[in-house]
C-alpha cells in the first residue's frame, strides 16, 4: 500500500469510527454528515469522498456491526450446543455493541433498505443457530414443542423491549448486564420440557 | 474464511460443505440430494421458506429479502 492509499484508508476509518460513535450516542437519523465531519476533524466534502452518500455510510456501519455480531454467535455456538449456549452467546455478542444495537432496534424500520437487510441478516444468523440448538434439544426431548419462529420472536421481542426502554430498566448502566442473566434463566426455563415428560 | 457461493453461509467445518466435501464451494443446504448446486429459483424458494420458518416473516417480505440476500453472491451474479 502506498503512503497515499494508507492515508486514505486511515481517514476512511476515522470517519467510520466517529460515525459509529455518534450514531450510537445521538441516533442514526439525528446525526448529520456535518456533525460527523466536524467530530472527525475533516471537511464535509471529505466524508463524501469516502462514502458516496449518507446511506452508504449508514450501511457500512450497520454491515460491520451486524457481521461481527453474527460471526461471534456462529462461532461461539458452533455445533452441538444447547439453546442456552446459543442465547448466552447472543447476549455476549450484543454486550459489546449495546448502544449502537439499541439504535438499530429503535430506528430499524426507518433505515435505508440495504442497512435494513443487514439487520435482518443478524437475526437470520441468530435464528439459524437457535434452530440448530432447538432441533438437537427436541431430539433429546428437553424442550417444549414450540415452533422455531415463535421461540425466536419471543426471545428477540423481549430482549428488544428491554433495550428500547433502557430508561426504565437500566438508566445508568448496561441493559444486557442487568437484565440478560435473568432473561436467559427464565426464558430457557419456560422453554424446557415439563419434568414429567422428560422423566417418561 | 470461505463462505458458500450460493447463500453466503460460512463454510467453517468440512460437514458444512455439500456432501461433506471441502472442495465444493457451496454448502450442504444449497446442494441437491445428488450433490449438484440447486437452481436460482430453488434457492429463492428455500431461503424464503427458511426465513418464514425461523423468523416468521410474511411470505412476500421473506421472498424480497431472499432476492436481496442472494443478489450479490458469486453463484448468481451473472444472472
Amino acid at each position: 500500500m502506498t503512503q497515499r492509499q494508507e492515508q486514505k484508508a486511515h481517514t476512511r476509518r476515522a470517519i467510520f469510527d466517529v460515525a459509529l460513535k455518534l450514531f450510537a450516542e445521538r441516533g442514526l437519523m439525528a446525526t448529520t454528515t456535518a456533525d460527523i465531519a466536524e467530530a472527525a476533524g475533516v471537511s464535509h466534502g471529505s466524508v463524501f469522498a469516502h462514502f458516496r452518500t449518507r446511506d452508504e455510510l449508514v450501511e457500512a456501519v450497520v454491515n460491520e456491526v451486524a457481521g461481527d455480531i453474527a460471526t461471534q454467535v456462529r462461532r461461539s455456538s458452533a455445533s452441538k450446543r444447547s439453546v442456552r449456549d446459543v442465547l448466552a452467546a447472543h447476549l455476549e455478542s450484543l454486550a459489546k455493541y449495546e448502544k449502537i444495537y439499541t439504535r438499530f432496534v429503535l430506528e430499524g424500520p426507518f433505515l435505508p433498505r440495504r442497512a435494513r437487510r443487514a439487520l435482518v441478516g443478524i437475526q437470520s444468523a441468530i435464528a439459524s443457530s437457535l434452530e440448530e440448538a432447538l432441533e438437537l434439544e427436541r431430539s433429546q426431548d428437553t424442550v417444549r414443542d414450540v415452533p422455531t419462529d415463535v421461540a425466536f420472536n419471543l426471545w428477540i421481542g423481549t430482549l428488544h423491549h428491554y433495550l428500547a426502554n433502557r430508561d426504565l430498566f437500566a438508566p445508568r448502566g448496561s441493559v444486557i448486564a442487568s437484565v440478560g442473566p435473568r432473561l436467559l434463566e427464565h426464558y430457557t426455563g419456560l422453554l424446557a420440557a415439563p419434568r414429567t415428560r422428560r422423566g417418561s | 474464511m470461505k463462505s458458500c457461493i450460493a447463500c453466503g453461509m460460512p463454510l467453517e467445518r468440512p460437514e458444512d460443505h455439500a456432501m461433506g466435501d471441502p472442495s465444493k464451494d457451496y454448502c450442504r443446504h444449497c446442494a441437491r440430494p445428488d450433490g449438484s448446486l440447486r437452481s436460482y429459483d430453488e434457492a429463492i424458494e428455500a431461503t424464503s421458506q427458511w426465513m418464514i420458518r425461523t423468523q416468521g416473516l410474511a411470505p412476500e417480505v421473506a421472498k424480497a429479502m431472499a432476492i436481496d440476500m442472494l443478489r450479490d453472491l458469486p453463484a448468481w451474479k451473472s444472472r
